[in-house]
């Protein structure tokens, strides 16, 4: 799990880093010492849970987890018990109390591991694909719909959840980008975001740091662009 | 092995450094790590309430007895827990004023003593 320490208090930070390096299937990729840091790396980077403390300056972890509309999974990590029933409504993993001891805090990460692992798990994936990459099928509330690639526009991710859009229709499937990204061949998708894939035959033009496909504008991360660019059959 | 703390009884309410062994698992230069911070940041920290509390900014004030409080849970400081709560809400809500000053010099008081036996734990590891 790619996981992101976010606390405005250096010790804080210092412990939680000492307790995720004990346990293999965390992987720190950034600390921020504010909300508004965290933002801009969620941008740029895949992140599947966030230690977030509550009072920061500016921005809250409460108002962070307010203002966003995807988030990757969030462990409060605070010395503030009373934002406790709010930060459950949020759907927040865990929720710690500082100082976090170590028992407590493996429980949390465990917790939030088995969350990752069933979004993740393979077989019970919604997409399956044919050995042609001409057609994937979609699991979707337990039927089974076979899928032309070439009628997928973009696929969406919406919180657990990723929307096929298609021509035609919409298809929602539980399963996470990463996974979905995993199954369809490199040269006809490219992820160009954290919430988007696209299929490339699909693209009407590029500007800048968006892509028009059909009549929908979608926006290309600043690490995506380029790897993007590769893929294009360019004169 | 940890850092042995030696100041075992009535000092141990100024620095208990059982939480920080916990968690460090007889990683001593991490242990020193957490207390080169606190040395640095404490002390500073203290000087920027007192700056704050004079120009009588009491939301920076109390955002910065905030900050403290998470270092004083680590590094065990006890005497400290309470008060840390206590100054934290009042300068928030604007309440017990009158008892703020002799509580926060008690606080500061707690904190530079903290900070003397922090210094003496480090420098059992630093000679």
């Amino acid at each position: 799990m790619n996981c992101l320490i976010v606390d405005d208090e250096s010790i804080s930070r210092c412990m939680l880093l000492k307790m995720c390096t004990k346990v293999d299937f965390i992987t720190i990729v950034g600390e921020c010492n504010n909300a508004t840091e965290a933002l801009i790396h969620l941008q740029n980077h895949d992140i599947d849970l966030i230690f977030l403390d509550i009072h920061m300056p500016n921005l809250t972890g409460i108002e962070f987890v307010r203002t966003m509309r995807q988030l990757p999974q969030i462990i409060f990590t605070t010395s503030d018990k009373t934002f406790a029933l709010e930060a459950f409504e949020h759907n927040v993993t865990d929720y710690l109390i500082k100082p976090v001891s170590y028992p407590r805090f493996l429980k949390a990460v465990h917790k939030a591991n088995a969350i990752y692992e069933k979004n993740n798990s393979s077989p019970s994936t919604s997409t399956l694909s044919n050995t042609e990459h001409e057609s994937l099928f979609l699991k979707e509330e337990g039927r089974l719909t076979k899928l032309n690639m070439s009628d997928i526009l973009w696929i969406e991710s919406v919180g657990d959840y990723a929307k096929f859009i298609t021509l035609k229709e919409v298809y929602t499937v539980h399963s996470t980008l990463k996974k979905i990204e995993a199954r369809l061949p490199s040269e006809r998708f490219h992820k160009i975001h954290r919430k988007y894939i696209i299929n490339l035959s699909r693209i009407v033009d590029i500007e800048d740091h968006s892509v028009l496909i059909k009549d929908k504008i979608l926006p290309i991360s600043r690490r995506s662009k380029e790897s993007l660019m590769k893929k294009l059959n360019f004169i | 092995m940890p850092i042995q703390t030696t100041n075992s009884g009535a000092n141990s309410s100024y620095l208990d450094l059982s939480y920080l062994h916990q968690i460090s698992e007889g990683d001593i230069a991490f242990e020193c790590e957490v207390l080169v911070i606190y040395l640095r940041e404490v002390p500073s920290l203290a000087h920027n309430i007192q700056h704050a509390l004079k120009a009588r900014k009491y939301k920076v004030a109390a955002d910065l007895v905030h900050e403290l409080k998470s270092k004083i849970r680590v590094l065990g400081v006890k005497q400290a827990w309470r008060l840390a709560d206590f100054i934290e809400v009042s300068l928030r809500k604007r309440t017990n004023l009158s008892q703020l000053p002799k509580k926060i010099n008690l606080f500061f008081k707690i904190l530079r003593k903290s900070v003397f036996l922090a210094n003496t734990e480090l420098l059992k590891h630093t000679k």
